[in-house]
């Protein structure tokens, strides 16, 4: 081999030597040519300049310790290995943070060959929050892969101003195109052709029904939301309030919460108070403002009875809010119905627990990929 | 390679490492992390592309931004229509966030174009693509003059830009030198009464820029050869160059990026060749008149003098008069009264319009866009 040629080969084959004193020479080259790469990937992770550090050097030890009886077929092996051994450390970096304990050690080599290119690839992207989001709404809600970021932001600003906010139509342009870097301006055609797209009808309706668990609880507890006064009449006691704290805030299990508070409520009391909860929760009434705003266009009802929509709530409900197969069927299947869309118990349990969505997820980011290459 | 499964679920094992790193990694952060000087630099168009965008994505998920923006729309707009001295004056009597970022919008905007736009005039192509360069303010100010020319056309104005090519006639070298010279003599270029050009081409570079070459005969007295821009029956003035042995090159820095013309020989009809000096309204300046049915003031170069703005013009208006206007575009999307008059029974008495500019309004001769307008 030339080795002033391939530098980088002739760096993986010095690592693969079977003498330290050769290996150390090629981990040092390997090393400079990898860190930048790692740098760019460790900025991603959303962790703090110093956490990225020491990660980096975890990552290198872990390389060295790691370097026995290994070969390196082609430089995209070393990618290969080098990223499953940065996935690894972010995960036990993140573990101790968190204080999690529920994790086993799953190795690569328990999942089934045909499988591991895909998992690798949506790892990565879970790792960033929000293109993890941005998949799943290209995946459920058939949001185009090409168009931007920005883009799909502007349109769903623009409809969201225009449908729900109820402002007039030349204030919506006025507002648009202050920030509008670009020639073309907003027009009122502009406006009511987006307010007719499938999919932004789909988004606005999932970002109307998606509610983080704070707000819910501060809905359901007083009536409030967002600063503004919605329902009268709610009178819960200290006590319950705090019940329904753990309940819908903190996702507590009601098990967990008739241990805290067996002195108040006993498991049925508290099975009844958080029914009579369940019976305020705003999605109904959600997904009929939604028909009246949209003025029951027909293909408005269409998309907020699409299985997508719910598909797509169901999966940020359980990769956001982490919460049970029950209370995602509570806090989706009433709004549903109203629609004409079934959820049942059965679906969630078989959706989520056998990595359908995932499935479905990495099938779309490969349908990215294709696209891209076209 | 394994072949990429092709069944309807992950196994177990894959399904249990995904939903641990899921339940492992941070949520995303819902701040909204939003003020009255995002928000007002928002509607008035000049925030950098990356906080404009940020805005939009919290707009777009934050019914409490949303309202804030419809709100502020509004009050924005009244400020628009008073004149900036008053909103100065109000803003001494009272104290409010948003009329003070407004004023703020409207400071750097000035400041910005009589730092870049000073050169000699009238205000060129080449200063402004120089300003374009100069930072994210710098380039929120070339979209407010490109715009305020360009983009918002007056009814029934072709949308075809159009490259005019012409001659310049200088008398002497002084004639450049305008602020020596009184207002009513402000007239650098004159009409060539002879001129042809026998050869035009033009190319757009790979580096972006535009040339145009000229050969020209039959004219002694030419003396430059200078390209503008015409779009909606309003005219930039681009770049010139001397004729030299019956020859000239005219360079316009970026304009074919600009553009976005393809590289290579622009097309034999992309440039009309036309008798006469810089297009009237270039000569002074970027001034927009919008007079009515009648008759457009003749105005002189628009200069900043001791932190007040000055136009000299001649009006014909008899009897009852007009009540006039005049503003600045202060961002790619916004006008702001700088100042309003009377002009009554006055004809070939030459006017001076004034209008109060912030303090860091810098002397010399103004670049940015002005509208005067005709209010009846």
């Amino acid at each position: 081999m030339d080795h002033s040629q391939e530098p980088f080969k002739y760096a993986l084959e010095q690592f693969s030597h079977a003498d330290d004193e050769v290996r150390s020479v090629g981990f040092s080259a390997l090393v400079a040519r990898s860190r930048k790469y790692l740098n760019a990937r460790l900025s991603r992770s959303g962790l703090s300049d110093a956490d990225q550090e020491d990660l980096l050097q975890e990552i290198f030890h872990r390389v060295w310790r790691a370097r026995e009886n290994r070969t390196f077929a082609t430089e995209g092996s070393w990618w290969r290995w080098i990223n499953t051994i940065t996935r690894n450390c972010i995960i036990d970096h993140l573990r101790t943070r968190t204080g999690s304990t529920w994790l086993d050690e799953v190795d690569f080599s328990e999942i089934p060959d045909d499988e591991v290119d895909q998992v690798d690839e949506l790892l990565e992207v879970m790792e960033q929050r929000r293109e993890l989001y941005r998949l799943a709404d290209e995946a459920f809600l058939d949001v185009p892969t090409e168009l931007t970021d920005r883009e799909l932001d502007r349109m769903v600003m623009a409809v969201k101003l225009l449908v729900l906010d109820k402002v007039p139509w030349y204030e919506v342009c006025r507002i648009m195109n202050g920030g509008s870097s670009e020639d073309r301006q907003v027009t009122r055609y502009d406006l009511d052709h987006w307010s007719s797209i499938p999919f932004i009808v789909r988004i606005l309706a999932f970002g109307e029904l998606h509610w983080e668990n704070e707000r819910l609880f501060i809905y359901v507890a007083t009536g409030q939301d967002e600063g503004l006064t919605v329902r009268d009449g709610l009178t819960w006691d200290p006590d319950e309030v705090l019940a329904i704290q753990m309940r819908i805030q903190r996702t507590m299990l009601i098990d967990q919460i008739s241990q805290r508070m067996s002195d108040r409520f006993t498991k049925s009391e508290l099975s009844a108070l958080f029914d009579r909860c369940a019976e305020r929760f705003p999605f109904i009434e959600i997904v009929r403002r939604l028909n009246r705003d949209f003025d029951r266009q027909k293909s408005a009802e269409e998309q907020l009875s699409s299985p997508g929509l719910w598909r797509r709530l169901i999966f940020q409900y359980h990769a956001q809010n982490e919460l049970t197969h029950r209370d995602i069927y509570d806090r989706t299947q009433p709004a549903a119905r109203e629609t004409g869309y079934e959820i049942t118990m059965g679906m969630l349990n078989v959706g989520l627990s056998n990595g359908r969505l995932f499935k479905k997820l990495s099938d779309q980011l490969e349908r990215r990929g294709n696209s891209h290459a076209c | 390679m394994p072949a990429r499964s092709d069944r309807e679920e992950f196994s177990p094992a894959a399904t249990q490492l995904l939903d641990g790193v899921l339940a492992s990694i941070p949520k995303l952060s819902q701040a909204s992390d939003v003020n009255e000087q995002l928000l007002v630099g928002y509607l008035a168009g000049s925030l950098s592309p990356e906080d404009a965008a940020h805005v939009e994505s919290l707009a777009a998920n934050n019914a409490g931004i949303r309202r804030n923006l419809a709100q502020l729309i509004s009050t924005i707009e009244s400020y628009k229509r008073v004149t900036y001295n008053e909103l100065v004056e109000a803003a001494k009597a009272t104290d409010s966030p948003v009329r003070n970022e407004w004023l703020k919008v409207v400071g750097n905007h000035i400041e910005v174009i009589t730092r870049s736009l000073r050169g000699i005039p009238p205000t060129r192509w080449t200063s402004l693509e120089t300003m374009s360069q100069d930072g994210p303010e710098g380039l929120t100010a070339f979209k407010a003059v490109w715009r305020a020319l360009f983009v918002s056309p007056p009814q029934g104005t072709s949308a075809e830009g159009l490259l005019r090519l012409g001659f310049g006639y200088r008398r002497s070298r002084s004639d450049l030198d305008e602020t020596s010279l009184p207002s009513d003599q402000m007239r650098s270029f004159d009409q060539v009464d002879q001129g042809a050009v026998t050869l035009c081409t033009g190319e757009v570079l790979e580096s972006g820029d535009l040339v145009v070459d000229a050969t020209v005969e039959g004219s002694e007295d030419a003396t430059t050869v200078y390209i503008s821009y015409t779009k909606n029956s309003r005219t930039l003035a681009l770049a010139e160059a001397e004729i030299i042995d019956g020859k000239a090159r005219v360079e316009l820095l970026g304009f074919g990026t600009f553009m976005s013309l393809p590289v290579g020989p622009l097309q034999v009809d992309a440039i009309s060749a036309q008798m006469g000096g810089w297009p009237e309204r270039s000569e002074v300046g970027q001034i927009i008149i919008d007079s009515g049915p009648r008759r457009t003031p003749n105005l002189g170069l628009p200069i900043v003098r001791n932190g007040e703005l000055e136009i000299t013009g001649y009006f014909e208006e008899v009897k009852a008069g007009a009540k006039w206007e005049l503003s600045l575009a202060v961002s790619p999307n916004s006008w702001q009264v700088l100042s309003r008059f009377d002009i009554k029974r006055v004809t070939e008495r030459p006017q001076v319009i004034t209008a109060t500019l912030p303090p860091t309004a810098m002397d010399g001769p103004f670049g940015g866009a002005l509208l005067l307008k005709r209010l009846g």
